[in-house]
């Protein structure tokens, strides 16, 4: 069985650590640990924004993302929709949202 | 005769990500059809008991969202007024598209919302429609959610007191619910109907033009609501919030999202509305319980998700 990694999120005030199955996004696994109210959980399909995160840390693969919510420039800061960053390994984050 | 010149929703334009997913997601699990592709970028689908050449169309797109949202009308002459009122005292831009598959021509009107609004009356019988000799329920059975039709579409913009009166002053609606702001000087979001539906289009006011919070399938009975949710389960779909009812219209309902982020809803039930009924009213205080009517409680997901 392969490893899960542990997410590091950090949002407003807290840090809230998640365990992360291979496969799952950071947005799958927090919801899926009681995390469901986060802020960070909207569509978790790519489209509306809500859960855009820098990726401050650790390996990932990234999934289709609207550019409506989303420019070159975050990019190329490591700012992506959580829900479409897929962790392959431990990773932190910091929790941006919906401008 | 119809109620008004306006039908129903019959034609609504999406923009997806992607048209693998989509497809999955639209045609194996909510029941859809394919009916073909207009060029590389667009995809035409129905649903197993509407008539119409096709009602939904996918345009790949690098972001989600609506690009139009169309009532079929009575005739001609009633999208000729609309038009003429809309230009004339309104000012609002309106163009024609012509060459649609399956439809004649489509007249949009673009609101302060917004959003394009389209209307046509002419379109093909679609190749697979229900059943016109001896019929029955369905030609073929239908699969997946088995989604019916169309039913509607919760739009959201800036200025909305202004869409809503254009909607029932030159369309022709009638407004059927609304939820007060908290200084009772306006609607925060006006329900309106144009047949005997609960409503056919709500209109949401929000900061950005343009957004659609959610395109609604019709599904006919509480059972097939429950067994929606089976599915969404079974497959892993994004679900919003659900199954529950709604105070305002009083429909069943699942909202869940495409793949796309796009949010869709099954909707059952509700009221028959006719034009002569009064207008029910929610203060602001009560919008939990309008929109989730059993746990009342509205969640920020609701308000600030949309594509």
């Amino acid at each position: 069985m392969q490893r899960s990694f542990t997410l590091r999120i950090e949002s407003a005030d807290e840090v809230r650590e998640f365990i992360c199955h291979p496969g799952q996004s950071i947005v799958q696994a927090m919801a899926r640990q009681g995390a469901s109210e986060h802020p960070a959980v909207g569509c978790r399909n790519g489209g509306c924004g809500v859960c855009k995160m820098r990726v401050t840390g650790g390996e990932y693969t990234l999934g289709r993302m609207s550019l409506a919510e989303l420019n070159e420039q975050e990019r190329q800061q490591h700012i992506y929709l959580a829900c479409r960053v897929y962790p392959t390994s431990d990773l932190n984050a910091t929790f941006i949202g919906r401008k | 005769m119809a109620l008004t010149g306006i039908l129903r929703t019959g034609l609504v334009q999406l923009r997806v990500l992607d048209f693998e997913e989509s497809l999955v997601h639209y045609r194996d699990r909510l029941g859809l059809s394919v009916v073909g592709k207009i060029g590389e970028d667009r995809i035409m689908l129905k649903s197993f008991d509407e008539f119409d050449h096709h009602s939904l169309v996918l345009r790949r797109a690098d972001s989600p969202g609506l690009d139009f949202f169309c009532f079929k009308s009575l005739d001609k002459q009633t999208i000729d007024n609309i038009a003429k009122k809309s230009k004339e005292e309104y000012g609002y831009p309106v163009d024609v598209m012509t060459g649609h598959p399956g439809f004649g021509e489509i007249t949009f009107v673009t609101v302060p919302t917004g959003h394009k609004i389209g209307f046509y009356w002419e379109v093909e019988l679609a190749a697979v429609h229900p059943m016109l000799v001896n019929p029955h329920p369905w030609d073929k059975e239908p699969h997946g959610m088995g989604v019916a039709c169309l039913d509607h579409a919760l739009l959201c913009g800036p200025n909305q007191g202004e869409t809503v009166r254009w909607f029932t002053d030159c369309v022709g609606m009638s407004i059927t619910e609304y939820i007060s702001t908290p200084e009772g000087d306006g609607h925060i979001c006006t329900w309106l109907s144009g047949n005997t539906r609960g409503h056919d289009v709500a209109i949401l006011s929000y900061p950005e033009p343009g957004k659609i919070h959610h395109l609604s399938f019709q599904l006919q009975s509480w059972d097939e609501i429950g067994r929606a949710a089976d599915i969404m389960g079974r497959y892993n779909i994004s679900v919003d919030a659900g199954p529950m009812r709604h105070g305002i219209t009083r429909g069943q309902t699942i909202y869940f999202f495409d793949p796309s982020g796009n949010r869709n809803e099954t909707y059952a039930g509700g009221y028959e509305y006719f034009p002569d009924h009064p207008t029910r009213q929610w203060s602001a205080d009560h919008v939990g319980e309008g929109i989730f009517y059993y746990s009342k409680e509205l969640n920020e997901r609701f308000l600030s998700v949309l594509t």
